[in-house]
């Protein structure tokens, strides 16, 4: 078998940056991109840049992600996935983090955990479980729910209570022909947990609970 | 003489280089398509769809048409279809190969591109199987390999009696088979009858007509002569007159082969036909009666083909039988456009008969007495010993050894085959 090594990409503009229900672009509409890179033997890695407004009052910066892990097929319907990230922010500021993660594929299924030891620089320790799932409606058309809870394994310094579980949940449906993607969503999440640098210090919260959610993307 | 032998060498390159140019044009479309196929890479994390939640599509298709495009224009190639295939965790694209190049080449080249996991020509197959939809149902599809062997005869030219109930002639798997059908009950006309109809379908059903199943000689003709008749409870009775009188109508009309799936006690003047068309060289093919020890009558008669129910194994058949064939779970032709399933000596002996119809094509010559050696291929029995006796038959071998051109029955445990069309 010759080695397969592959560029992809793509571009997405979307009307509110949602990560596991929380708006990092103070609902604003937030510019990405994603490289990535395959290689022969199940190992990736990537790049993921995006618009993000942090902080109190929220300022505009750009977060920069740099991904890598391997992937292995165990048969024809499953495969397993370990990796790691750091998600970096400009503008001089602290919210910056490792996490690793490991997750499993099954048809149009997954379950994927994260594990951070200082979650966007809160100094919390953090657990995310998710599960997503994905259904086609007919050949452009798909049906998809995410569902994810955040545990905290230590408290935020500042509030050490460590027994709130945000839960976040997103479902949708896109729409894709050729290289490009629409996707209209509605995500919620339980609770804007403190360790988002998304205004809370303010007493003004720049994400609410719940949004529609619209993006566009093109890919390679 | 330089200029002369110059001359010679440039018109003998100009005829080779026809020559080569016409064999690359010569190549019908179809063969300059091959397969190109692409590694998919296994699902991860991306960060992107990640957030958005749900399985992206687009990893398993999208990032192997862009290489497979720039492979393509890389070697010149047209890309046409193409069909993910995770099982292999590939995906499979066709590119034609440009009219005078050669497609050999191509696949080498593609071959040793680090971004083609793997590349073939397109290859074509034949049909095994018949264009008849019950096909893959006859046990003789699987046991005889019965679309292999009318590769090479079909019973064309051969005539078959077929003594027995009526025979449903308007039967759309069977218009056309029936070269003449005649009434010997007293007191009834014709009538189109269930077990007649049966044997009638295993012996001849038209092949490859689209529906139904495949006879076993569906090249033979058949004479449907009812000297039987079928009761209300569906069970069919014969009789010494009638049954006499069928027979010398069949010897009359130089049938080459009689089918007598029937059984009853000894009967003498059934005995002396069957001596007689013994003597014509008309070869007897009867049903046993697994209920009696030596087959019952006429099975028991030495001039005829006694032929047994092949059991479940499909490995051993009742003592009293000279053969052994199919006849459990036979699709066939029942009265009034319908199909049935059949199990039962009866129809055993009717794959015989026309097995008997497809060797006759090949050798028209054979009587009854060549057919212990013509159906014999040292077949061990299953309690161990090894006769060149009959027993189980393996019509590949038969009629292979009537047919020496012929390569023979693809074997090794293959069913079946679909062609790829």
């Amino acid at each position: 078998m010759a080695a397969r090594a592959d560029f992809s990409g793509s571009a997405t503009l979307a009307s509110d940056y949602r990560l596991r229900g929380v708006s990092l672009s103070n609902e604003h509409a937030s510019g990405q991109a994603d490289l990535n890179f395959d290689g022969g033997g199940g190992w990736y890695a990537g790049a993921f840049f995006a618009n993000v407004r942090l902080g109190a009052p929220p300022g505009p910066m750009i977060q920069w992600l740099p991904y890598a892990g391997v992937s292995r097929r165990l048969d024809t319907d499953t495969t397993v996935d370990l990796g790691v990230e750091y998600s970096g922010f400009t503008g001089g500021n602290d919210y910056g983090y490792f996490e690793a993660h490991g997750g499993i594929t099954w048809k149009d299924l997954s379950a994927r955990l994260f594990l951070s030891p200082d979650y966007f620089g809160s100094g919390a320790q953090t657990l995310y479980g998710q599960v997503d799932g994905s259904r086609p409606v007919n050949d452009f058309l798909r049906l998809f729910a995410h569902l994810g809870a955040l545990q905290f394994l230590s408290g935020v310094p500042g509030d050490p209570n460590p027994t709130r579980h945000p839960i976040d949940f997103r479902a949708g449906l896109q729409a894709r022909w050729s290289r490009v993607t629409a996707q209209l969503s509605w995500v919620t999440v339980s609770q804007v947990a403190d360790a988002y640098p998304v205004g809370n210090y303010d007493g003004i919260s720049h994400s609410s609970r719940s949004a529609w959610v619209f993006q566009l993307s093109v890919s390679n | 003489m330089m200029r002369t032998l110059a001359w010679v060498t440039l018109l003998m390159l100009a005829v080779l280089a026809g020559a080569a140019a016409q064999e690359g044009a010569a190549v019908p479309a179809e063969d300059r398509r091959i397969l190109v196929m692409f590694a998919l890479a296994p699902p991860h994390y991306r960060p992107d769809s990640d957030y958005a939640g749900g399985y992206d599509a687009r990893v398993a298709h999208d990032a192997t048409r862009r290489i497979a495009a720039e492979v393509a224009h890389s070697y010149g190639l047209a890309l046409s279809q193409d069909w993910p295939m995770p099982a292999l965790g590939v995906d499979c694209y066709v590119m034609q190969v440009p009219e005078g190049e050669s497609v050999e080449a191509k696949i080498r080249l593609l071959a040793r591109d680090k971004r083609v996991e793997s590349v073939q020509a397109m290859n074509t197959f034949r049909t095994l199987g018949h264009g008849d939809p019950l096909y893959s149902l006859q046990p003789s599809a699987r046991l005889w390999h019965l679309g292999e062997l009318h590769q090479v005869t079909t019973g064309r030219d051969v005539l078959i009696a077929q003594i027995d109930s009526g025979v449903d002639v308007d039967h759309p798997d069977l218009a056309g088979q029936v070269r003449h059908k005649e009434n010997f009950v007293d007191g009834q006309d014709y009538a189109p009858e269930k077990h007649g109809t049966e044997v009638a379908g295993i012996l001849v059903a038209r092949a490859d007509n689209g529906v139904g199943i495949a006879g076993i000689a569906p090249g033979a003709s058949l004479l449907a002569l009812r000297a039987c008749w079928q009761r209300e409870d569906a069970a069919t009775l014969c009789n010494s007159f009638t049954l006499a009188k069928a027979l010398q109508f069949a010897l009359d009309r130089r049938a080459q082969i009689i089918n007598l799936s029937l059984s009853g006690p000894p009967d003498r003047l059934l005995e002396r036909l069957l001596d007689f068309a013994w003597q014509r060289g008309v070869t007897v093919v009867v049903a046993c009666d697994p209920d009696v020890a030596d087959g019952g009558f006429p099975a028991s008669n030495p001039h005829v083909l006694a032929v047994g129910q092949l059991d479940a194994s499909g490995s051993t058949g009742p003592p009293g039988a000279d053969v052994w064939a199919p006849g459990r779970d036979v699709p066939t032709t029942q009265p009034g456009a319908r199909w049935g399933f059949v199990t039962g000596s009866s129809f055993a002996a009717a794959h015989v008969s026309g097995l008997v119809a497809l060797m006759l094509q090949l050798a028209p010559a054979l009587g009854p007495a060549d057919m212990p050696a013509a159906l014999s291929t040292d077949l061990k029995r299953t309690d161990g010993a090894t006769r060149a006796s009959i027993g189980r038959i393996d019509p590949c071998a038969v009629i292979s050894r009537l047919a020496p051109a012929w390569a023979g029955c693809n074997t090794a445990g293959v069913t079946a085959v679909v062609s790829l069309r």
